[in-house]
C-alpha cells in the first residue's frame, strides 16, 4: 500500500503532462455580438484540454516558439524558434523527431531563428530561416533538399532587407512568403525557388481630412508627416483551393484578415452583420486598449476558419459567409489563457494555440456547444439540411440569443420550401436580405392560395370606392378645418392666401398636426415591416421623444425663418409662419399610414416603391412650404427661394450657438462639480 | 445696513456654521466595537497544557522546550526568535523558520527575511507601501522581549532602528541658523563638513539637506548630536520651522508587535492581537502582517505539494520549476466590492475555506486561519525565484488602502481612519505517514468544524437531493402607443412549477429542492427586502404556501431566494446615502456590470448594504416573511461574498462583516431552519443545509499543477452541496457534468423557466440563454437517477480519500469503502485491474451502475 502511494505520488510529480483532460469550468466568458453590436454572453465554445511544454515533452524547455504546423494526416510540427530546432509529436502528444541541423554541402547547418514552417501534402518541410535570410526545403527525415536564397529583382526597392517570417506552399509548389517590413504585399517564388513578384497589395487607408491637409503642405512639411504605406502581412495560411488567408495587424482596420485568388484580390466573403475583424468595439483606456491585432489565422473544413488577436488573447471563428460563429480565450494568468500568442493551428476539432511568452500551447477541444455550432455549419455548407436544421434547434436550445442559429435554421427552411417558418427565422435572426426572399416567396404562395378571396376583395372595394365618391360629391359647402387643410394641398395658393388674409388657419389645428406627426412616426417605428425596420417592437420607442424629434425642428425652422424674414421685409407674423408650415406638412402625415400598410407587403426588390411613395409626399411638402412662405411673406419667387435656402443657414448658425452655450454650461458645471468634490473630499477629512 | 448687504453676511455665516459643524463632528469620531465570531470567542482552554520540562528529549540545538500537552511540544530559540514544534506522536519536528538558510547564497536582507516570524508592510504619508520584517528590524538590534507562561509564549517585537539615522538630521535650516550653528564649531573641518553637507537655496534663504551617503551619517549626526550638543527638541523646532512636520522620506519608524504561541490539544496555535499593535510614529502606520510566513518551508530536495483553498483547490508541486508563473496571491472569500476597480477581465472562483496546507515527503500540515480570515490574502511560491525555498502562509490586511482620482491626473492614496483591531489566529494541525495528503488535510478541517460549529452528519440510504432553480419575475420594458413603462412579467408561474414538480415526481424524484428567484417586490433584482409584496404575475400567495406544501410532502422543499447585502435599487427605507458602502474615497459604492468583450464597466448592478445596517433589515424582513415562509429561504450573497465599509461612523473590516453575517444568518435560521447558500463560504457552513454554486473546479492558476476537490472532499457527509446548474455550466454535456457529480459527491444542479425564452429578448436578463425546461428535462431525470444510484449511499459518509490515478482519471473513496473512479480522457484506462471507459465510471464496492 506505502509503496502504490509512493509510486502514485512519484508518477503524479513526474507526469506533469500539462494536466487533466480538458477542464470543466473555462478561465474565459464568452459572448455572441447581437445584430445590434452588443456582446451577448453565450456558452464557452471550446474549454482547455491540456497545455504542452518542452520540459512535459522531455526535450528541454522551449525558447520563443513563433510557429507550429499540423499536417492533415495529424502530425504536429512545432517550431522551436529560439533553440533553432523543429519538434514533430504524434497525436498523443509523443515526440517523434527532433530536427535541428541539416546537411548543407557536406557541412553541417543549423537555423538561426526561423519563425515561420510549412509542410506541404507531399511531406517536404518548408523552414523560413529568418535570421539566415533564406527559405530551407527539407525532407521529412530531416534531409535537405534545396536552398531557396533570397530574391533578385529589379521590382525590389532600395535597401531592401530580406526577413522572411512566414510562408505557404501551393499545390503546384509555388511559394508565397511573408516578409518582415515589406510593404508591397506578399512575395511570390515560383517552384524553382525564382523571385516572380508581390500579390496582395493591402491598400492604404487614409481619411479624406489628411488627404485635404497634405494637399495644402509643402514637399518639405509632406517628408516630415507620417508616410502613408500600406501595411505589411504578419501571417499567411492557405486552404484547399488554393486561396491564401492572409493577416494583418494594423490597428482599427476593417479587414484584418483577407483571402487572396491567385492574382492578389482579396475575395473572402463579409456578409456577416459585423466584418471579420475580431472585436468590434473596444475602449481607449484600460489595460488592453485598441482594436483586436490579429496575428494568426487557421483554416478549417468547409471554409471556417480562425484568427488569432494577441492583443486580447481571442480566437474569433467565421464561416464561409463571414459570420461569426463563437470566440473563446483570453490573456491571463490561468492554465488556458495567454501571455504572447502567436500561432493557431487546427488539429481535427480542436484547435491549439501557441503562446511564445510561456513557452507552451494549449490543446482546446470543444464542448457540446462548440461542436453542436461547428457541425451545423458543415451541414449546411454541404447541403445537408434536414442534419443542418436538427443541429441549429440543438444549439437554440443551448443559446438562444444566438443569432446565427436562426439564420441557419432559416436557410434550410426555405431549401425546404417552408416560408413562413423560414421567415420567422430570419426575423430572429435579424436578416433583412434573407426575410424579404422568404416574404417574397411567402407572398406568392399566399396570393396562389387565396386568389379568389383578394380578387373579390379588391373587387368590393374599388365599387365601394365609386360608389361613395358619387354619393360624396353632393356635398360642396364651406370646408371646415379639416376640409380646409386637405384643399390646401390641391389648392395651395388659394389656400394659403385664405390662411393669411381670411385668417382660416388655426393655431391649435397646427399644434394637432404635429401631434399627429409625433404619434404616426411612433407606429411608423413600431409597425412597419421587418425588411425596412429591423428595429421593429423595439420597446424604446417613446411618444415624448418622438414629439422633441418633431416639435423642436418645426420651432427652430419658424423661429429662423421669421427671424430672418423680420430683416428681408417680410410680411409673415410669427402665428402665420407657424400656420403656414404646419399646413405644409399635411401630405407628410397623410402617407405615413399608407407607407406602413405597403412596408409590410413589399419586398426588397420592390423597396423603391416605398422610396418613391416617401420621396413624392417630401417634395410636395417642399412645394406646399414653398408656396406657403411665397404667400405668408408676400415674395416673388426668387426672394422665397433665396430666404428659405438663408433660413437653413440661419439654422446652422442657431444651432451652433446653441452648442456653444451647451459646451460652456458643461465646462462650469464640470468647474463646479470638481470644486464640490474636491470640498467634500477636504470636509470629510476634517 | 442695506438688506442686501444683511443677506449676504447672513448666507456667509451660515456657510461658516455648516463647515464647522461638518469638520467638527468628523473630528472625533470613535472606532465602532468590532463584532465578535460567535463561534469562536469561547473555546475551552486545554487542560493538558503546562510547562515543558527542562532538557526533554528530543533535544533540538539551540532551543528550549517551553510548552507541551499531550500531543505536541513547542520550543523557542531565545537569541533568534524561532520556535519549532515537535509532533510527539510521530517525532516531526516543524520549524518557523527554515533551517540550514545559512548556508544558502541569498543576501543577507532576504537571509534575515527567512528568518523573521513577522513581517509587515507599512504606509509613508503619501500611501508608499514600505518592508519590515521581525528579523532585520528588530532581531537584528536585539529589540525583542520573550514572555514564557504556563499558558503560552509571547514574543514582542519592536520594529525600527534604535539608532539615530538620517531622519535626525534637521531638513532645512534658516540662513541665520546655519550660521549660528557653524559659528558654534570650533574646528575649521568641522565647518566645511557642515557646508559640504547642506546646500544653500538661494530663492528661499535656507540651507537644504544633501543626500548624505551611508558611510556619512555617523559622522554628521556625530557632529550635530555631540559636538553641537543638538537635541530631540532642537530638531522638531527646527522642522517646523522649515515647515515640515516629519523628517520626510528619510523617516525612521518604529513600531511594536506581539505574537502569540500556544498548544491546543493537538493544535499550534499562533496569533496576534491587532489592538496591542503600537504604531510610534504616525502617521506611519500598519498595511498587512503576515505571521509565520516562513512556517514549514520547503527546500529544494523537498518532494510534495502545497495545497491552496483556490476555488475547489488545487496543488502546486514543490520545485516544479515553473518560474514563468507568478506567485500566488489570492484574496479569501473573493475580492472586496468595495474596492474600487475600473475593468473586470476575468472572473475568478474565490477561495472559500480559510485553510492551507504542504506535504513535506513524509508529513504534512494543515493551516488553519481560525480569525481574521476576513482580512486574509493567501501567498504561495515555489523555490527558485529569490529564495530557495518553497513557502505558503497568509497575510492578514489590517489596514486597506486604495487609490482615489481628485481629477483625472492626480492620484493619491487614503486609508479607512481606524484598522482592524481584532485577533489574528492560525491553527497548525500535523500529519504523517498515510494521513500526509490532502485527504488527511480535508479530515483534519473536517474535525476542525465539527469541534468548532458542531456540524453533524446526514443520513446514508435517503435519495440525494435534485436542485432546481426556478427564475419567476422580471421586470420588462413594455411600451403602450409609445409611451414607455415597466411592466412586470412572469419566466415561471407557480402553477406550472407545481405541474413540473408533479412530472419529475412521476420520474420517481422526489426529493425536489426547489429554489425560486424572482417573486417579491420587482423580480429578481428586488426592492429592498424590509418590506415584502408579493409579484402577483407569478401567482397568489395561497399557490405559494400550496406549492411549499407540495414539495415537502414529497420529500424535498421549497426556497424563496432573497438577497441582503446586494441593493437593487434603494426602496423601503434604504437610502444610498444613509445606509450603503463607500469606497475609501467617500463615493458610494455602485457595483456595475463588466462588458464581455471591452472589459470596462457598463450599467449598474447594485449598491451593497452597510453592514451596519444589516442587523436593522434582517429585523424588518423576518417578520414580514412570516406569511411567505415555507420554513426554509435561499441566501443569494450573504454566504458569497464578504466587503467593507469606509464610510465615516459605520466603518467595517472584511472581518467585522463576516462575524455581522454570522449574527445575522443565526437569525435568519431560527424562522427558517432550511438554508439554501449560494457560494458557501465556509463561515456560513454552520447554518447551510444546502451550498449551490459550490466551486467545482480551481482557477488553475499557471503556477498549480493540479486540481482537487478539497472543499467538496471537507463538505461531504456534512451537507448537500451542487456545483453550477448543468445548463449554465461551461460544458453542457451532460455526461461531463455527470461525471464531475459523480467525483465530487455533488448533486444535479439545473436552473429552469416555464414560460417561453422569448420573453427575455432584448432585456438584460439575456445570461439566461438555456433554461427554458423542455429543452433539458429528459435528460435531467436521466442524470438524476443515474447520480442518485450512486451517491444516495453514501450521502452521508465523509471523503476518505482522493487520488489522481492517471491523467483524467481520479479516484474518490468514501468511508465505508465505496469507491468510483472516474475517466475524463478520451481513452479507455485499465487501474487495479478495472477497465474504466472513456467518459465512463466505475463504482467498486457498492451497488454497481
Amino acid at each position: 500500500m506505502k509503496r502504490l502511494s509512493i509510486l502514485l505520488l512519484l508518477l503524479s510529480i513526474i507526469s506533469i503532462l500539462g494536466g487533466p483532460a480538458a477542464a470543466l469550468a473555462a478561465p474565459y466568458e464568452s459572448y455572441n455580438y447581437s445584430w445590434y453590436g452588443d456582446p451577448e454572453p453565450s456558452p464557452v465554445p471550446y474549454l482547455p484540454e491540456r497545455q504542452i511544454t518542452g520540459t512535459a515533452l522531455s526535450v528541454g524547455s522551449f525558447s520563443g516558439p513563433e510557429d507550429m504546423f499540423v499536417t492533415p494526416d495529424g502530425k504536429i510540427y512545432l517550431l522551436d524558434s529560439g533553440n533553432n530546432r523543429i519538434i514533430r509529436m504524434n497525436e498523443d502528444w509523443k515526440v517523434t523527431q527532433i530536427i535541428d541541423k541539416f546537411m548543407n554541402n557536406g557541412a553541417e547547418d543549423t537555423f538561426s531563428v526561423p519563425q515561420g514552417m510549412f509542410v506541404h501534402r507531399d511531406g517536404h518541410l518548408y523552414i523560413a530561416d529568418t535570421g539566415n535570410k533564406r527559405i530551407v526545403e527539407l525532407e521529412e527525415d530531416g534531409s535537405l533538399v534545396r536552398i531557396i536564397p533570397p530574391p533578385v529583382s529589379d521590382v525590389l526597392p532600395q535597401g531592401f532587407v530580406y526577413q522572411p517570417i512566414k510562408l505557404v506552399v501551393d499545390s503546384a509548389g509555388r511559394i508565397y512568403v511573408v516578409g518582415k517590413g515589406v510593404f508591397d504585399g506578399i512575395m511570390s517564388f515560383d517552384s524553382g525557388g525564382k523571385f516572380t513578384g508581390f500579390m496582395g497589395l493591402n491598400e492604404v487607408q487614409f481619411s479624406p481630412i489628411d488627404l485635404f491637409w497634405k494637399r495644402l503642405m509643402t514637399e518639405e512639411q509632406r517628408s516630415k508627416m507620417i508616410l502613408f504605406i500600406p501595411t505589411e502581412f504578419n501571417n499567411v495560411d492557405i486552404d484547399e483551393e488554393g486561396f491564401i488567408f492572409a493577416t494583418t495587424g494594423e490597428a482599427f482596420s476593417r479587414s484584418p484578415v483577407k483571402r487572396l485568388n491567385p492574382s492578389g484580390t482579396d475575395v473572402l466573403k463579409r456578409n456577416g452583420y459585423q466584418p471579420p475583424m475580431g472585436d468590434i468595439r473596444w475602449t481607449f483606456d484600460g489595460a488592453m486598449p485598441g482594436s483586436s491585432t490579429i496575428v494568426s489565422v487557421a483554416v478549417d473544413r468547409n471554409g471556417i476558419y480562425s484568427i488569432l488577436d494577441n492583443k486580447r488573447g481571442r480566437v474569433f471563428t467565421y464561416d464561409r459567409e463571414g459570420k461569426f460563429m463563437y470566440v473563446f480565450g483570453v490573456a491571463g494568468e490561468q492554465q488556458g489563457t495567454f501571455k504572447t500568442p502567436v500561432d493557431i493551428e487546427i488539429l481535427g476539432n480542436k484547435i491549439l494555440v501557441l503562446d511564445k511568452g510561456m513557452n507552451r500551447f494549449t490543446v482546446f477541444s470543444p464542448t457540446r456547444y462548440g461542436e453542436t455550432i461547428r457541425n451545423a455549419v458543415i451541414y449546411t455548407d454541404t447541403g445537408e439540411e434536414d442534419k443542418a436544421i436538427a443541429l441549429w434547434e440543438d444549439a437554440l436550445k443551448m443559446n438562444n440569443n444566438l443569432e446565427i442559429a436562426y439564420l441557419g435554421m432559416g436557410k434550410a427552411e426555405l431549401r425546404q420550401g417552408n416560408n413562413l417558418q423560414a421567415m420567422e427565422s430570419f426575423r430572429l435572426g435579424m436578416h433583412r436580405e434573407y426575410y424579404s426572399r422568404a416574404f417574397e416567396r411567402y407572398r406568392k404562395e399566399f396570393m396562389w392560395e387565396h386568389f379568389n378571396k383578394i380578387a373579390l376583395g379588391a373587387l368590393a372595394a374599388a365599387v365601394l370606392a365609386f360608389a361613395a365618391a358619387k354619393v360624396i360629391k353632393v356635398r360642396r359647402e364651406e370646408p371646415g378645418v379639416v376640409g380646409m387643410a386637405w384643399h390646401n394641398m390641391f389648392h395651395p395658393f388659394n389656400g394659403f392666401w385664405e390662411l393669411k388674409y381670411e385668417n382660416k388657419g388655426k393655431m391649435w389645428f397646427s399644434l394637432l398636426i404635429l401631434l399627429l406627426l409625433s404619434v404616426l412616426y411612433v407606429l411608423k417605428r413600431q409597425f412597419t415591416g421587418f425588411i425596412f425596420n429591423p428595429d421593429a417592437g423595439s420597446t424604446d420607442v417613446s411618444l415624448f421623444a418622438e414629439m422633441l424629434y418633431i416639435a423642436l425642428p418645426f420651432f427652430l425652422w419658424c423661429v429662423a425663418n421669421w427671424s430672418l424674414t423680420t430683416l428681408m421685409d417680410g410680411e409673415g407674423k410669427f402665428k402665420e409662419i407657424v400656420v403656414a408650415t404646419a399646413y405644409a406638412l399635411v401630405p407628410l402625415v397623410l402617407v405615413q399610414i399608407p407607407l406602413i400598410l405597403l412596408s409590410n407587403v413589399i419586398t426588397v426588390q420592390e423597396a423603391e416603391f416605398y422610396n418613391l411613395l416617401e420621396s413624392i409626399a417630401y417634395i410636395w411638402v417642399a412645394f406646399l412650404l414653398f408656396v406657403g412662405m411665397l404667400t405668408v411673406h408676400q415674395y416673388s419667387v426668387s426672394k422665397t427661394i433665396a430666404t428659405m435656402l438663408l433660413t437653413l443657414v440661419v439654422i446652422a448658425i442657431i444651432l451652433f450657438l446653441a452648442l456653444l452655450f451647451f459646451s460652456l454650461a458643461q465646462q462650469m458645471l464640470n468647474f463646479g462639480t470638481t470644486i464640490y468634490n474636491e470640498l467634500l473630499f477636504r470636509m470629510a477629512e476634517g | 445696513m442695506t438688506t442686501q448687504r444683511k443677506l449676504w453676511y447672513a448666507l456667509v455665516a451660515l456657510l461658516f456654521v455648516i463647515l464647522s459643524t461638518a469638520c467638527g463632528s468628523s473630528a472625533t469620531s470613535e472606532p465602532l466595537a468590532e463584532p465578535a465570531n460567535p463561534f469562536v470567542t469561547d473555546r475551552p482552554s486545554d487542560p493538558n497544557l503546562k510547562a515543558a520540562t527542562a532538557g526533554a528529549a528530543p533535544q533540538i540545538p539551540g532551543m528550549k522546550p517551553m510548552l507541551e500537552n499531550n500531543e505536541l511540544r513547542l520550543y523557542l530559540n531565545e537569541t533568534t526568535a524561532e520556535v519549532a514544534v515537535l509532533d510527539k506522536r510521530t517525532g516531526n519536528v516543524w520549524y518557523s523558520n527554515p533551517q540550514g538558510r545559512q548556508e544558502t547564497s541569498v543576501s543577507p536582507y532576504l537571509q534575515g527575511r527567512l528568518s523573521s516570524q513577522i513581517s509587515m508592510v507599512y504606509l509613508t504619508e503619501n500611501g508608499q507601501n514600505k518592508d519590515y520584517d521581525s528579523y532585520n528590524d528588530s532581531v537584528n538590534y536585539q529589540q525583542f522581549d520573550i514572555e514564557v507562561t504556563d499558558t503560552g509564549v509571547a514574543v514582542t517585537f519592536h520594529f525600527g532602528n534604535p539608532e539615530r539615522g538620517v531622519e535626525a538630521l534637521p531638513v532645512k535650516l534658516s540662513a541665520e541658523r546655519f550660521q549660528e550653528l557653524t559659528d558654534r564649531l570650533a574646528d575649521e573641518a568641522d565647518k566645511e563638513e557642515l557646508k559640504r553637507r547642506y546646500k544653500f537655496v538661494t530663492e528661499q534663504n535656507v540651507w537644504e539637506i544633501r543626500d548624505i551617503p551611508k558611510a556619512v551619517v555617523k559622522r554628521v549626526l556625530a557632529l550635530f548630536y555631540e559636538k553641537l550638543g543638538y537635541t530631540e527638541e532642537d530638531l522638531a523646532r527646527d522642522n517646523e520651522a522649515a515647515g515640515l512636520e516629519s523628517a520626510g522620506g528619510n523617516a525612521n519608524p518604529k513600531f511594536s508587535a506581539t505574537i502569540r504561541y500556544t498548544l491546543d490539544g493537538e493544535h499550534f496555535v499562533a496569533s496576534l492581537d491587532a489592538s496591542q499593535l503600537v504604531e510610534e510614529t504616525p502617521p506611519y502606520r500598519i498595511h498587512s502582517l503576515k505571521l509565520l510566513e516562513n512556517f514549514g518551508a520547503a527546500g529544494t530536495e523537498d518532494q510534495g505539494y502545497i495545497l491552496i483553498p483556490d476555488g475547489s483547490g488545487s496543488l502546486i508541486y514543490l520545485n516544479n520549476g515553473n518560474l514563468n508563473a507568478q506567485p500566488i496571491n489570492i484574496q479569501m472569500y473573493g475580492s472586496d466590492q468595495a474596492i474600487f476597480v475600473k475593468e473586470k477581465i476575468t472572473n475568478f472562483q474565490p477561495a472559500r475555506l480559510p485553510v492551507f496546507g504542504m506535504k513535506k515527503n513524509d508529513s504534512a500540515f494543515l493551516a488553519i486561519i481560525e480569525e481574521g480570515d476576513g482580512l486574509a490574502w493567501l501567498n504561495a511560491d515555489i523555490a527558485g525565484r529569490q529564495v530557495p525555498y518553497n513557502t505558503v502562509s497568509a497575510n492578514f490586511v489590517i489596514l486597506p488602502k486604495d487609490e482615489i482620482f481628485l481629477t483625472e491626473n492626480e492620484i493619491t492614496y487614503k486609508t479607512p481612519n481606524h484598522s482592524y483591531k481584532g485577533q489574528l489566529k492560525i491553527r497548525y494541525a500535523f500529519l504523517a505517514g498515510e494521513e500526509a495528503s490532502y485527504s488527511g488535510m480535508a479530515k483534519k478541517y473536517r474535525e476542525y468544524l465539527q469541534e468548532t460549529y458542531g456540524l453533524q452528519k446526514l443520513q446514508d440510504g435517503e435519495d440525494t437531493p435534485f436542485y432546481l432553480e426556478m427564475t419567476g419575475s422580471m421586470p420588462k420594458d413594455k411600451n403602450l402607443l409609445g409611451i414607455p413603462y415597466v411592466g412586470m412579467v412572469a419566466l415561471s408561474e407557480i402553477k406550472d412549477a407545481a405541474e413540473l414538480t408533479q412530472q419529475l415526481a412521476q420520474q420517481s424524484i422526489q426529493n425536489i429542492r426547489m429554489s425560486w428567484k424572482g417573486w417579491f417586490n420587482g423580480g429578481f433584482d428586488h426592492d429592498v427586502p424590509t418590506k415584502i409584496r408579493m409579484d402577483r404575475v407569478i401567482g397568489s400567495k395561497d399557490d405559494w404556501l400550496l406549492l411549499g406544501e407540495q414539495l415537502k410532502q414529497l420529500g424535498g422543499a421549497f426556497y424563496p431566494d432573497v438577497a441582503f447585502a446586494e441593493v437593487y435599487d434603494p426602496s423601503n427605507g434604504v437610502r444610498v446615502s444613509r445606509d450603503t458602502v463607500q469606497y475609501i474615497s467617500r463615493r458610494y459604492a455602485r457595483i456595475r456590470d463588466f462588458d464581455l468583450a471591452v472589459f470596462e464597466r457598463r450599467g449598474l448592478s447594485h449598491y451593497l448594504l452597510s453592514p451596519r445596517k444589516m442587523d436593522w433589515v434582517v429585523g424588518e424582513f423576518l417578520p414580514d416573511y412570516a406569511a411567505f415562509n415555507p420554513g426554509a429561504i435561499s441566501i443569494r450573497d450573504l454566504g458569497n461574498h464578504v466587503y467593507s465599509d469606509f464610510a465615516r461612523n459605520r466603518e467595517s473590516t472584511r472581518e467585522g462583516t463576516k462575524n455581522i453575517v454570522m449574527n445575522q444568518l443565526q437569525k435568519i435560521t431560527e424562522q427558517a431552519p432550511e438554508m439554501m447558500v449560494n457560494g458557501g463560504n465556509a463561515y456560513a457552513l454552520p447554518y447551510a443545509d444546502h451550498v449551490v454554486n459550490a466551486p467545482l473546479a480551481s482557477n488553475q492558476f499557471n503556477l498549480v499543477n493540479e486540481s482537487v476537490p478539497f472543499y467538496q472532499m471537507v463538505l461531504h457527509g456534512f451537507l448537500d452541496y451542487a456545483g453550477t446548474p448543468y445548463n449554465f455550466a461551461d460544458e453542457q454535456d451532460v455526461r461531463r457534468n455527470v461525471l464531475r457529480s459523480l467525483e465530487t459527491g455533488s448533486n444535479v444542479y439545473y436552473s429552469w423557466i416555464t414560460n417561453d425564452p422569448s420573453l427575455l429578448k432584448d432585456t438584460e436578463y439575456s445570461y439566461l440563454y438555456a433554461n427554458y425546461y423542455e429543452h433539458w428535462f429528459d435528460e435531467a431525470v436521466q442524470a438524476y437517477h443515474e447520480v442518485n444510484a450512486v451517491l444516495k449511499q453514501v450521502r452521508g459518509q465523509h471523503i476518505v480519500k482522493h487520488e489522481r490515478l492517471a491523467e483524467g482519471v481520479y479516484k474518490t473513496e468514501y468511508e465505508q469503502g465505496l469507491q468510483i473512479v472516474v475517466n475524463y480522457g478520451e481513452k479507455s484506462v485499465t487501474v487495479d485491474g478495472v477497465t474504466v471507459e472513456a467518459g465512463g465510471y466505475v463504482v467498486k464496492g457498492g451497488a454497481q451502475r
